[in-house]
């Protein structure tokens, strides 16, 4: 079977490539891994992006949080990293096992003993203070293995070339206790992991190489531990 | 196995040498050569066409019906003493009424040197073979396809007709040396004579042959350092991977002959 | 292109000829055409006997050499008797254009006055409107014709003979005669100017428009 099939160009990229590929983009911009809130990040910068606090009533500028990922390791199928038995990849799929951390500064709240003013209720309280985020004080953080199944989606650069993003169909985490903490675990990262990923857009191009043209007709589509593409000059 | 694969099929392969060869820069040349017994200057301006590709394993591309078009100038220098016979006015009398006979001496012409300028176009087609050639000079990855051998380049039918142009060019510039009239289609044959087909095709030859046999069809340009994303703000630099080894060759797979490109990289 | 029919400028294909009918010694120079105005020097002699007792017309030749940049004759002194005419020409390639300037306003061949003559071969074909340069009114036309040879005998014929025939214009009384000849290329015409103000015969393609009273010279405050 030759590699162009019915159409005139083909172009594959294997899975150690792509690997490289986010290696390099997480490396360039390593904020895609770093998000917390002022008192961990103050400011966006190439390292770290900045977030809002979670408000919480009778909290001071917000619970102050941070998550930080490490560099996801794709594998295509066909599988060759063992996933936990609650995940499955399919042909099409790939699969990505990666390290997270979440962090929350867990400080002591010191309650006013004078009686609420009326009409304050509900009010928002979390309003920087002049003086800034609240410093951190007490950090506590946890970290956790996260394995993730997914399938490729064709999608447009930011310089509007045709590109890829992978697309996370789900998540598990071993061994949290209960169950039910698992899942809320769970569905919390499936959630970072899904925003994350579909912020890393490869254009194709970058996925042959700059080598020739081709207007997709068949693909992306992954196959033989690569991602494989078929189309026309 | 390569990490990156980037294959295209013959009519791919035609489709990418239409636009490699339409994107080079027009070809030129100057300077001058031997026409015949004459030194002509010119210059020279030409533009290839692809033709039908060939793929041929392991590592030939062939190209049938190459079109090489090209527009020329030339200028030669011809002593006109050198090839016309003396020629002198005899002595002319009249008889002035009155006077006398009055006589003119023997006047002996002196053919002047004429420069014959003369602009030609044709083209030619050639089947040409080229073979794959990777480098890494400066940062940048090329694979170009280059010509394997000088084909045998057929310049007759050229050649009659450019010697003709010599001929029409020839005409206007005789035309203004005083006394010519009643030799110039002597003077046109004995200049078409001299220089002759052979010493046209002796001219052509070494000026339009390294057209072709110089030829580099690029097929692949990239920087080794290859930019994936370009930088979109003070927090969002550029993303680059490295580009560690290109190879090239042409493979035949299932009933397909293919170029196939192959790239290692690294973040 | 265009034959150069000036005989202000002499050149190789041109004679200038003039008949001295008095005794006399006639200096003469042989100078760029057109500076016949700034050189003094006459260097060059005619000496003109008294006339035969019964002679005819004797013809003189007197050959101009071009050598580093200046002019000679050969001879420098010439010794005719009266009536006699004496032909200048110029054999050399490559010899500048040139004119001969005597003492006497008679003898001088940008300005043809009595009993002389200028000689051109054309040696392309053409129609040559001709006129004088110095403002008189004479003028005629040459019709040159390039000979069409069907056979090498028709060359032969037209190179051993038809160049040997020469046509004569005469010119009197500010009328040349006949006004237009027809020629064949590289025959020769012979103007013979019997009596003239000091006329030239010049092409009159080598000449700037003739003025106007409507045209202002060349400097002239507009009024």
């Amino acid at each position: 079977m030759s590699l162009t099939e019915t159409e005139a160009v083909f172009a594959s990229i294997h899975e150690t490539a792509l690997n490289d590929l986010l290696t390099a983009f997480f490396t360039d911009r390593p904020r895609y891994l770093v998000y917390g809130s002022p008192s961990f990040v103050p400011a966006t910068t190439v390292a770290e992006t900045s977030m809002p606090a979670i408000p919480f009533p009778g909290v001071p500028d917000g619970i102050q949080w941070r998550v930080t990922l490490g560099i996801p390791k794709v594998d295509l199928y066909k599988p060759t990293i063992p996933l936990p038995p609650e995940l499955t990849l399919n042909p099409g799929q790939f699969s990505a096992r990666l390290d997270v951390e979440i962090c929350l500064n867990c400080r002591r709240l010191k309650i006013d003993p004078r009686p609420p003013r009326p009409g304050t209720a509900g009010r928002k309280d979390d309003k920087r203070g002049k003086d800034g985020p609240q410093p951190l004080s007490k950090v506590t953080c946890c970290k956790l293995s996260v394995f993730a199944v997914g399938h490729l989606e064709h999608v447009m650069a930011i310089t509007g070339e045709d590109a890829i993003a992978l697309a996370v169909d789900a998540v598990e985490i071993v061994d949290i206790q209960p169950d039910e903490l698992e899942s809320v675990v769970e569905c919390l990262l499936f959630m970072i992991l899904q925003a994350v990923l579909a912020e890393v857009r490869l254009p194709l191009r970058a996925l042959r190489a700059g080598a020739f043209e081709l207007i997709p007709v068949v693909g992306p589509l992954i196959e033989d531990d690569q991602i494989k593409m078929r189309g026309n000059v | 196995m390569p990490e990156i694969i980037a294959a295209l099929d013959e009519k791919g392969a035609n489709k990418l040498l239409d636009k490699a060869i339409a994107d080079m820069d027009p070809l030129g040349d100057s300077g001058s050569g031997n026409l015949g017994p004459f030194v002509a200057g010119y210059s020279i301006t030409a533009t290839l066409t692809n033709g039908d590709v060939d793929l041929i394993p392991p590592d030939t591309i062939r190209i049938v019906d190459l079109r090489l078009d090209w527009s020329l100038d030339l200028s030669f220098g011809l002593d006109l003493g050198s090839i016309l016979p003396e020629f002198c006015l005899p002595q002319v009398c009249v008889d002035i009424p009155c006077v006398g006979t009055v006589c003119t001496p023997e006047i002996c012409v002196d053919w002047p040197t004429i420069t014959i300028p003369v602009s030609f176009s044709d083209y030619l087609k050639a089947t040409v073979d080229l073979q794959l050639a990777i480098s890494l000079v400066g940062g940048q990855w090329k694979v170009e396809a280059v010509v394997l051998a000088v084909p045998n380049l057929q310049f007759g039918p050229t050649s009659a007709a450019l010697l003709a142009a010599i001929g029409a060019a020839a005409t206007p510039i005789l035309l203004a040396v005083p006394f010519i009239g009643p030799f110039l289609a002597m003077a046109v044959d004995i200049i078409l004579a001299i220089i002759a087909i052979a010493g046209v095709t002796g001219f052509l030859g070494p000026i339009i042959t390294p057209f072709i046999s110089g030829l580099r069809i690029g097929l692949y340009e990239q920087s080794q350092v290859f930019e994936v994303l370009p930088a979109t703000s003070p927090v969002d630099p550029k993303v680059d991977i490295v580009i560690d080894v290109v190879k090239a060759e042409v493979q035949h797979n299932g009933l397909e002959d293919e170029l196939v490109l192959t790239a290692d990289i690294s973040a | 292109m265009f034959d150069s029919l000036d005989s202000r400028a002499l050149r190789r294909t041109d004679c200038y000829a003039q008949r001295f009918m008095k005794a006399g010694t006639y200096h003469y120079s042989v100078l760029p055409a057109f500076t016949d105005g700034i050189d003094r020097e006459r260097p060059f002699t005619i000496n003109v006997a008294e006339p035969k007792s019964q002679g005819e017309m004797t013809q003189h030749r007197v050959a101009v050499h071009f050598e580093k940049g200046a002019f000679s004759v050969d001879p420098k002194e010439t010794v005719i008797a009266a009536g006699d005419l004496v032909l200048w020409y110029c054999p050399v390639a490559g010899a500048r254009p040139f004119c001969i300037v005597g003492e006497k306003e008679f003898f001088a061949s940008s300005r043809l006055v009595n009993e002389c003559g200028y000689s051109h071969a054309f040696g392309l074909a053409g129609e040559y409107r001709w006129r004088d340069a110095n403002g008189s009114d004479v003028h005629g036309v040459v019709q040159v014709r390039d000979p069409q040879f069907k056979d090498r005998s028709q060359f032969v014929l037209w190179r051993d003979k038809t160049l040997k025939k020469g046509t004569l214009v005469m010119i009197e009384g500010g009328k040349a005669n006949p006004p237009s000849v027809e020629i064949i290329t590289g025959q020769t015409v012979f103007f013979a100017i019997v009596k003239g103000t000091g006329i030239s015969i010049t092409d009159e393609r080598l000449l700037t428009p003739p003025r106007t009273p409507e045209t202002p010279e060349p400097g002239a405050a507009k009024r």
